[in-house]
C-alpha cells in the first residue's frame, strides 16, 4: 500500500479485517508486528505519535468545552503557534466550516453532523507535521441526511484543504465519492489487498452518484468486494 | 440558577415531609398515652426540649466532633484520592495495594480500638484514625473507579495529539473523573460522622458519641436522642455541602445533556 501526498485514498473491508488496527499502527498507537511503515522516509513509530492526526469514529468531543476550546486542545497539547494566532486560524476556519454561529455552544448542543465538523475541524488543527490525515469511519455513526450534507460540504472543501486523507468506511458511494483510489481489504489467511482507481474527475460534485461512470464502478466494487469474501 | 419555584419544592420535598410529620404525631401520641415507656423511647417533644435545655452543654461536644470529622475527612481525602490516582498510574501498585485495601475494610474496628487508644491516647487522633479508616476507601475507589472510566478513545486521540501521561490526566481523565469522586466524597463525609461516633464511644472524654454513650448510661433517653438527632443533622449538612459544591466543580452546563 502506498499513499502519495495529496491524494484521497479510501480502505474498504469487512468488519474485524483489521482496518482500524491499520490505522492506529499507522498513528503510531501499535506496534506493527510486521512489515514497515514509511512516512517521508521515517520508520519510527515513537516518532509518528503526534504526527500524523487521527480521527475515531466517535467525536470524542469534551462536553464540558465550548467548540472552540475544543478545537484548542491539540494546541494545548502540542503548541506549534502563539494562542493568539491559533484562535484567529480555528475561527477562521469555523467559519469556513458554517460553525461561527456555535463558537461558544457546548457540544451537547450541536447536531451530530456539527459535531463530526468540529471533531474533524480539531483533526485538521492537530494536523501534525506529517500532513497525513486518519479518518476511522468518521461518518459512520450518522444518519443518511446528514452524511450526504457533510459528504456536500467535503467535497466543496477538499480543493482547499490540500491534505493527505486515508479514510475507513463502510459505505462505498462514499469510498467512490471521495477518493482518488480505494483499497479493499480482505481479512484471514489469504489475506489480499486490492487496488481500485475512481477515474472520476475532480472537483467532483455530491450528485456524482448518479452518472454512469459512477454507477458502473459502484458495481464494480460491489463484485469485487463479493468476490473477496466467497472463499 | 434560577430559583425554583414553591411548587416544585412542595412537589419534592413534600411527600417527604408529610410523612416525616405523620411518624412525629404516631411517635409523640404513642408515648404521651403511654403505650410506650418514656425511657425508652423518649417522645419528639422531650428530645426537642433536651436539645434546648443542654445546648450549652452539647456545644462543645459538637465541636469536638465536628472537629475529628473533618481532620478525618480532609486526611481521607487527600490520601485516597493521591493513592487512588497513583494506583491508576502505576499498574503494579494497584496490585500490590488493592488487597490491601479490602482487608482493611474487613477489619472490624471495635476490635482495633484497644490498640488505637495505645498508639494514639484519649487524643483527637485515635478518633481520627478510625474516622480515616471508615472514610478513605470509599475515596480511593471513586477516585480510582472514575479515572478508568476515560477509556483508551480519548487516551489514543490525545496521544496522537503528542499527549504526554500527564497532559491525558489532566485534559481528559481528571475533569471525566470528577463525577465519579464527588460520589466518593459523598460517602466519604457520612462514614467521617459514623467513624468519628465510633471512635468517641470507644473512648475518650468530649465529642457527641461520648455524649450519647453517657448519657444512655444514665438512662436519660431524650438526652441522648438529642446527642443522636445533632449527629445525624450533622452528617445532613455535611452531605448537603458537598452535594452543592459539586456542580460548581462539574460545570454542569457542559456535562448535562
Amino acid at each position: 500500500m502506498d499513499i502519495r501526498q495529496g491524494e484521497f485514498v479510501s480502505v474498504i473491508g469487512a468488519s474485524g479485517c483489521g482496518k482500524s488496527t491499520l490505522f492506529k499502527t499507522i498513528a503510531g498507537l501499535l506496534e506493527p508486528t510486521h512489515g514497515k511503515i514509511i512516512i517521508h522516509s521515517n520508520s519510527s513509530s515513537s516518532t509518528r505519535l503526534g504526527q500524523i492526526a487521527y480521527m475515531p469514529q466517535q467525536d470524542l468531543l469534551l462536553p464540558w468545552r465550548t467548540v472552540l476550546d475544543n478545537c484548542l486542545l491539540p494546541w494545548e497539547i502540542k503548541p506549534r503557534f502563539s494562542k493568539q494566532q491559533t484562535i484567529s486560524h480555528i475561527r477562521e476556519m469555523l467559519s469556513h466550516f458554517g460553525l461561527a454561529d456555535v463558537e461558544k455552544a457546548f457540544p451537547h448542543e450541536l447536531s451530530g453532523g456539527m459535531k463530526q465538523r468540529v471533531a474533524f475541524l480539531r483533526t485538521l488543527v492537530a494536523g501534525g507535521g506529517a500532513g497525513l490525515m486518519l479518518l476511522d469511519e468518521p461518518f459512520g455513526a450518522l444518519d443518511a441526511m446528514s452524511k450526504r450534507e457533510i459528504h456536500r460540504w467535503l467535497l466543496e472543501l477538499w480543493d482547499e484543504l490540500d491534505q493527505t486523507v486515508m479514510l475507513i468506511t463502510h459505505d462505498l458511494e462514499e469510498a467512490l465519492l471521495l477518493s482518488d483510489r480505494i483499497y479493499l481489504l480482505s481479512g484471514g489467511v489469504h489475506s489480499e489487498l486490492q487496488e481500485i482507481i475512481v477515474d472520476l474527475p475532480r472537483p467532483r460534485h455530491y450528485k456524482m452518484n448518479y452518472e454512469p461512470r459512477f454507477i458502473a464502478l459502484r458495481e464494480e466494487l460491489e463484485r469485487r468486494l463479493y468476490a473477496a469474501h466467497t472463499f | 440558577m434560577q430559583p425554583i419555584p414553591f411548587k416544585k419544592y412542595l412537589n419534592n420535598y413534600g411527600p417527604f415531609i408529610l410523612l416525616l410529620l405523620f411518624i412525629l404525631v404516631i411517635w409523640e401520641s404513642a408515648v404521651r398515652l403511654h403505650l410506650i415507656p418514656a425511657f425508652i423511647l423518649p417522645a419528639p417533644s422531650s428530645i426537642g426540649i433536651a436539645l434546648i435545655e443542654h445546648r450549652q452543654l452539647l456545644r462543645p461536644h459538637l465541636m469536638a466532633t465536628l472537629q475529628e470529622i473533618l481532620v478525618g475527612f480532609v486526611l481521607s481525602v487527600i490520601c485516597g484520592s493521591l493513592l487512588g490516582t497513583g494506583m491508576f498510574l502505576f499498574r503494579p501498585l494497584e496490585r500490590a495495594i488493592y488487597p490491601f485495601l479490602i482487608i482493611s475494610q474487613t477489619i472490624p474496628l471495635i476490635a482495633l480500638s484497644p490498640i488505637f487508644i495505645m498508639w494514639f491516647g484519649y487524643t483527637l487522633w485515635s478518633k481520627v484514625a478510625v474516622v480515616f479508616l471508615t472514610a478513605f476507601f470509599p475515596v480511593v475507589v471513586s477516585t480510582y473507579d472514575g479515572l478508568r472510566t476515560s477509556g483508551q478513545a480519548y487516551k489514543d486521540l490525545l496521544l496522537t495529539f503528542g499527549a504526554n501521561r500527564w497532559q491525558l490526566l489532566a485534559k481528559t481523565q481528571i475533569p471525566l473523573a470528577l463525577p465519579s469522586f464527588f460520589s466518593g466524597l459523598k460517602l466519604c463525609i457520612v462514614y467521617c460522622v459514623i467513624g468519628a461516633t465510633i471512635g468517641e464511644w470507644l473512648g475518650g472524654s468530649k465529642g457527641l458519641g461520648y455524649f450519647s454513650r453517657r448519657m444512655a448510661g444514665n438512662m436519660q433517653s431524650a438526652e441522648m436522642f438529642a446527642a443522636v438527632f445533632l449527629l445525624s443533622a450533622l452528617g445532613v449538612v455535611l452531605f448537603l455541602m458537598i452535594a452543592l459544591l459539586e456542580p460548581l466543580f462539574l460545570k454542569k452546563r457542559g456535562s448535562k445533556q
